[in-house]
């Protein structure tokens, strides 16, 4: 099954969408790693969700490995930001989408379901 | 005369130039002068939006080459407008405001009274320089953009061109055309806040569905042939 990857660390700010993509991409499996191990220890993504606040690495020294990355250069990575200049950063190094953190009021489901039609179209079709 | 130089007294109509000039003051005022002096010289209006010091050096050129600077100011035949200040007045979190440039210059430019009898406008600005020298260089290269787009693409054909981007993103996706709209109307880029959302949308495929963009855009250009002329759509083969 393609994988959605969310790569996060603030559960409680991220849980809603990350609840939204579960429930509307039945076709993918959503799972979430903040490290790079843990994201090596996953299967290739076909969509990567990048948190830009994390905690154990800076995320933009995260997305500049994974932009160099043998394995991941090639998987398109949106990231979440709360700062415009998070933006401009994360678009030199590579990101192809960034989406400002929708605020707590904000529903997560149109951006949610924007997100799986767009992994749908881009998703290799599933091996397994 | 050179050609340049020619260039510079006759430009195109809704002519745009860059003038490229770091440490060369030199050029900077003979071939700014040139240009702004032929146009006075035809009666033409005159726009200059320059630093304080480009204007004093601007106005010796002008007064050197035989122009009566109170009588030109006076009848507003050659306004100058303080770039940085300009420039303020439409940068918005360190990118240009697309409507708010157009709305300044359009206010710069009404100030402008050409000679009875003339018409025409030049005008030259540095406040892309500006940006530049501040080393904010998307923000200069997006203002450059809009110097163009300003004289380039009226706002009717670019709304065509949206509906028309939508109507083949529709016939080419199917229903994840509407989801994708929304995912990229939120995408936020720093340039894009004020970027036409047609051409948004171009960006946005050929950067994030580079597979299907050269389709979709190939389509679109079909529907905005029929948005724009619907009597010779036969020629296209369908309505």
């Amino acid at each position: 099954m393609n994988l959605i990857l969310f790569v996060s660390d603030d559960d409680r700010e991220n849980a809603p969408l990350q609840d939204a993509l579960t429930g509307m991409a039945p076709h993918f499996r959503v799972e979430k790693a903040n490290s790079r191990e843990q994201i090596d220890a996953l299967s290739t993504p076909a969509l990567i969700i990048l948190d830009l606040k994390l905690s154990r690495e800076p995320a933009l020294d995260l997305l500049r490995w994974l932009r160099t990355h043998q394995r991941y250069k090639q998987v398109p990575v949106f990231v979440l930001a709360r700062r415009n200049t998070d933006a401009t950063d994360a678009y030199a190094l590579g990101a192809n989408s960034c989406l400002l953190k929708p605020s707590a009021q904000e529903r997560p489901g149109p951006i949610a379901r924007g997100i799986v039609a767009y992994a749908s179209l881009i998703a290799e079709p599933a091996s397994v | 005369m050179s050609p340049w130089e020619k260039l510079l007294e006759r430009p195109h109509s809704r002519g745009h130039f860059v003038q490229l000039y770091e440490a060369d003051e030199v050029a900077l005022t003979k071939n700014v002068g040139l240009y702004l002096w032929e146009g006075l010289r035809r009666g033409e209006g005159v726009l200059v939006i320059v630093t304080p010091e480009h204007r004093e050096l601007f106005c010796g050129h002008l007064d050197h080459l035989g122009a009566d600077l109170p009588e030109l100011l006076g009848s507003r035949q050659l306004v100058f407008w303080d770039a940085q200040q300009t420039l303020a007045q439409f940068m918005d979190s360190g990118e240009p405001d697309w409507q708010r440039f157009e709305s300044i210059i359009r206010a710069a430019m009404r100030q402008v009274r050409p000679n009875a009898g003339a018409e025409g406008l030049r005008a030259y600005g540095e406040m892309v320089g500006l940006l530049w020298k501040a080393r904010q260089f998307a923000a200069a290269i997006r203002l450059e953009q809009l110097c163009t787009h300003t004289h380039l693409v009226p706002a009717q054909p670019n709304g065509t061109l949206e509906t028309a981007l939508n109507r083949s993103m529709d016939e080419i996706l199917g229903p994840k055309a509407d989801a994708l709209r929304v995912l990229i109307k939120a995408n936020y880029r720093p340039a894009w806040a004020v970027m036409p959302a047609a051409e948004a949308i171009v960006l946005w495929l050929r950067k994030n569905l580079p597979g299907q963009a050269d389709h979709i855009i190939e389509r679109s250009r079909h529907h905005y042939q029929l948005l724009l002329d619907p009597a010779g759509s036969s020629l296209f083969g369908e309505r």
